[in-house]
């Protein structure tokens, strides 16, 4: 791990130090595990709140299309994570909040996918940048670098608040009601790392709307969502979020219901916070299936789920936080790099005309356009963007942003500019037309990279990609219009149920062999924040998928009635019709007749189920404490290694800290609030575990407390290289204690194991 | 020290990307290469990526287009082996990966490698970045190294963004020329 020291050393002060202290902690925990001295489940959900996801093939298994092999890693047997081999490619994701990037960002993320990962920073469906065949070793220098151009991957993944989504058109929007943006960004910085957000069952989506009726936030489809809304009272503007939760895709997709309208701005923060809250002390824990949000909001009802939250609110501590960010409201404010413009006749260059009907959008401030770059499947390599950088600094400064449609925008381009910026996205093959049109698939990464993928989400939106663009031209303009989603799952990263068309993957057999399908998912609506969802209508072998489209669209085409829209068709014209059209479609050739159809697209493998394997989307549910001990753990290694270097002061000082933690990681199973101040910590600490003696160790009795006790008496203390080593010495034991304790008490706490063996006796 | 080394070699025809897809695939099947290759990736929808892909865990081969020229890259991640100390011996060591699947796609799919032009480069910014010092002592150790002896070499880019880069061109062709 010497190259990693080095970037350690090189980018030290250029990191926030709170990001710089988690960073290093990751990579004392990493070399924890690499030791065998962290649990494998913890350092799962650690690795995975760290943005450090699985990837196929991860279980050190692959199918080659004949048999499946072994991949033989030199690290062998050891593992990451719950049956996810050591060595095996893994998937950075990065959060990008509201999808908000400087082209230096971007630079740093292009620098790194051609250093760790495969030359591609891919946009995925919720404004994240994701890399994949990453080396879990590289993983903290990966950090560090993003750390110091102001990125963090913490809580990317994992069972915590995820990468936080607004509207890419915030600010310069002409239908909305204000910039979500500041709203959104105070919230992610709120919430990232908060106490009321580590327990939680599963992950937790926000998202911002700047108005209602389109779909730019997809609020509906979230946990917890807002949409914006600006009124007079009494003659003053007004600002205030209608807010929703519950709502989410998945195997079980939910409309988010209201929780409440007309939100005041300074209640945003307090209300998510309580919302947090509710989740964390009521949501499922123990069966993932349904630990969603959405599933305690329907269980509770929306009602008494509101009456929670209001509970919960008025007994909050206060923070300063909530409203500190009001004053700053403007500080994300973009200033254009350029004046005002128009086109204003002049002369446009071959294929602009396309390009300009679908990519440019007029923003609210005459003179300015918003340019969409049409990624192919969300796909950008190093390459182009480094090159879209230099046109973002020389066009429009520092706008760029990430979009749910898996695009990028670039904001304030003034508009006499876009003929020469046309031209200069063209020469780097990024000025394809048909931004948010029928050749704009979306598609999650599938059996491409995910563990779960069950068919080529990409391959089929890559086949069909390619032969829309074929007909462009020829597309009929209501065929034009539709929006395509796949997903390779019935998980629905691809977000298929608020498309018109939808797919997601699935499996047949025939003749005992398995066949690629994807279920025909028909009629969601985009528009209203995802307003309502599509239905599965059958499934199709996959290599029938663009035939099934053309018949579909042809049908559409021929039946529509005036302007009518294709959700309203489906609607009108019924599931038993609709399926009739697919039907023809729905068999599979014998294997002798046609063998393509048993392989995937893209993919020249006799297809396979044999590489899913166990996914991390949840993340192993994991216990409150035992991810805060392990935060202890991983500062304790520290004071050693600081120990083994002669830096006794630091050692003491580490080892001192990790019990802290570990004796916070045991107070804030009862105490949430406790907070992070050491003197608190430690009177809680002894009022609640050693007063009552529920620390004590069957044999040493109260041994171990004392050394905290006596530690925290003895700050600030003076180390030499005795002192340091007594304090590394105690600081392992006082953590083994604490684990000791957090399992007397779960025993403690459990329900009585009926002894089965009992009416056996005598028999 | 270079950790991370990328060598190019260009085919002398246009060829079909796809055509790399079933033969990556191929060669996992049948074991062909060294290393510990994993799986193919198809990126030929990005311009200026990777192309075909066939990643591994020691280094990966990609398929694709440079300037409109068809390519060869392989990239040495990690796993050094013992013997390749120097950066001489590690360029030997990609020149030899390299080389081996050049071979192996010339016999697959009867691609023809153009000996003219390579490419070079080190991705590895923290101990070659793209400086002016550090392009020029990277180029002075090149001009030494015998298995590049015979080739004239270029820096690619001078943006510091970039990688380090060289194109390499043979002296011969340009005596001729
Ligand atoms: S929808 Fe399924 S295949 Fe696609 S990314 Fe999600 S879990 Fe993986």
């Amino acid at each position: 791990m010497s190259e990693q020291t080095e970037w350690k050393e090189k980018l030290k002060g250029q990191i926030e130090p709170l990001l710089e202290q988690e960073i290093d902690l990751f990579e004392s925990q990493i070399e924890l595990k690499r030791q065998g001295k962290l649990d494998e489940k913890v350092f799962g959900e650690t690795r995975l709140r760290r943005g450090v996801y699985g990837q196929r093939y991860d279980n050190g298994q692959r199918h080659d299309g004949r048999e499946l092999r072994t991949l033989h890693f030199p690290s062998g047997s050891l593992t990451k994570g719950t049956d996810t081999v050591w060595d095996a490619p893994g998937m950075q994701r990065i959060k990008i909040p509201y999808g908000g990037l400087t082209p230096d960002q971007l630079v740093v993320m292009a620098q790194l996918a051609e250093e760790y990962s495969d030359a591609i920073l891919h946009v995925t469906t919720r404004q994240d940048i994701q890399l994949h065949f990453v080396h879990l070793e590289d993983t903290p220098d990966l950090m560090r670098r993003l750390g110091a151009v102001g990125i963090t991957t913490r809580e990317a993944c994992g069972n915590s608040v995820r990468n936080i989504t607004g509207c890419p058109l915030a600010g310069v929007c002409r239908t909305e009601a204000f910039d979500v943006t500041p709203y959104a960004d105070a919230l992610t910085w709120f919430l990232m790392g908060h106490d009321d957000i580590q327990d939680f069952g599963r992950k937790f989506k926000i998202a911002f709307s700047g108005c209602a009726h389109e779909a730019c936030g997809l609020v509906k489809m979230h946990d917890l969502g807002y949409v914006a809304r600006a009124e007079q009272v009494d003659g003053v503007a007004k600002r205030f979020f209608d807010v929703y939760v519950g709502g989410g895709l998945g195997t079980v997709p939910h409309q988010a219901k209201l929780l409440a309208e007309r939100v005041p701005e300074e209640e945003l923060l307090p209300q998510a916070q309580a919302v947090a809250r509710v989740f964390a002390r009521l949501g499922e824990k123990k069966n993932r299936n349904r630990a969603r949000l959405k599933f305690l909001v329907a269980k509770l009802g929306i009602e008494e789920f509101q009456r929670l939250v209001t509970e919960e609110r008025k007994h909050l501590p206060y923070d300063p936080r909530w409203t500190a960010y009001l004053d700053e409201l403007t500080h994300l404010d973009e200033a254009p790099l350029k004046p005002p413009s128009f086109l204003n006749g002049a002369s446009f260059p071959d294929g602009f005309d396309a390009w300009y009907a679908t990519n440019v959008y007029f923003q609210r401030q005459a003179g300015y356009t918003t340019v969409t770059v049409n990624l192919p499947l969300g796909d950008i390599s190093s390459r182009q963007a480094y090159a879209l950088a230099n046109i973002a600094r020389r066009y429009v400064g520092e706008s760029i942003r990430t979009t749910v449609e898996q695009n990028l925008v670039l904001r304030w381009v003034s508009e006499s500019d876009l003929i020469s910026l046309y031209h200069e996205l063209r020469s780097i093959g990024l000025a394809d037309p048909g931004a948010g049109t029928v050749t704009d698939i979306t598609s999650c990464p599938g059996t491409d990279t995910c563990k779960l993928g069950i068919a080529a989400s990409r391959g089929l939106a890559g086949e069909l990609r390619q032969r829309l663009i074929a007909q462009s031209g020829s597309l009929h303009p209501a065929v034009e219009k539709l929006k395509i989603k796949i997903s390779g799952c019935f998980n629905s990263c691809g977000q298929h149920h608020v498309a018109d068309i939808g797919f997601f993957g699935n499996s047949r057999r025939k003749e005992n062999r398995a066949v690629p399908h994807f279920q025909v998912v028909l009629g969601g609506q985009w528009q209203q924040n995802g307003g309502s969802y599509g239905l599965a209508i059958g499934a199709v072998p996959a290599k029938n998928i663009p035939a099934v489209f053309e018949a579909i669209t042809a049908r559409y085409v021929a039946d529509r009635d005036g302007e009518e829209t294709f959700q309203s068709w489906t609607g009108r014209l019924g599931k038993k019709e609709i399926r009739a059209i697919i039907q023809p479609f729905m068999n599979v050739p014998l294997f002798a007749e046609n063998p393509a159809y048993f392989s995937d697209w893209g993919d020249p493998r006799p297809y396979s189920l044999a590489d899913i394997g166990i996914g991390e989307c949840a993340g192993e549910v994991v216990s409150l404490f035992s991810i805060e001990v392990a935060r202890a753990e991983g500062e304790a290694f520290d004071a050693l290694v600081a120990l083994d270097e002669n830096r006794f002061q630091e050692a003491a000082e580490r080892a001192y800290s990790a019990m802290v933690l570990a004796a916070r990681a045991l107070i804030r199973n009862e105490f949430i609030d406790i907070g992070d101040d050491s003197n608190r910590i430690v009177q809680e600490f002894k009022t609640r575990f050693v007063d009552t003696q529920r620390f004590y160790d069957k044999y040493a009795k109260g041994k171990f407390a004392q050394y905290l006790l006596e530690a925290h008496h003895a700050q600030p203390l003076l180390a030499n290289a005795d002192v340091a080593h007594r304090l590394v010495e105690e600081a392992n034991l006082f953590i083994e204690a604490a684990h000791a304790c957090d399992a007397r008490l779960a025993a403690a706490a459990a329900p009585a194991v009926p002894d089965l063996l009992k009416g056996l006796k005598g028999k | 020290m270079a950790n991370k080394i990328r060598m190019t070699v260009f085919f002398e025809e246009k060829i079909d990307p796809k055509e790399a897809i079933t033969v990556f695939h191929r060669w996992l099947q049948e074991e062909s290469l060294p290393g510990l290759p994993l799986d193919v990736v198809d990126y030929r929808h990005v311009p200026l990526g990777p192309g075909v892909l066939l990643v591994g865990h020691d280094g990966d081969y990609e398929v694709h287009e440079i300037d409109g020229r068809s390519a060869l890259t392989y990239s040495q991640k990690r796993q050094w082996p013992t013997e390749a100390k120097s950066l001489t011996q590690k360029i030997e060591w990609v020149q030899t990966r390299l080389r081996f699947a050049a071979d192996l796609l010339t016999r697959s799919l009867g691609w023809t490698i153009d000996e003219e032009t390579l490419l070079l480069s080190f991705p590895d910014r923290l101990n070659n970045p793209n400086t002016p010092e550090s392009a020029e002592t990277m180029s002075k150790e090149l001009a030494t190294m015998e298995p590049l002896s015979s080739y004239r070499l270029e820096w690619v880019s001078d943006h510091q963004e970039h990688q380090l880069a060289y194109q390499l061109v043979r002296r011969v062709e340009l005596a001729k020329a």
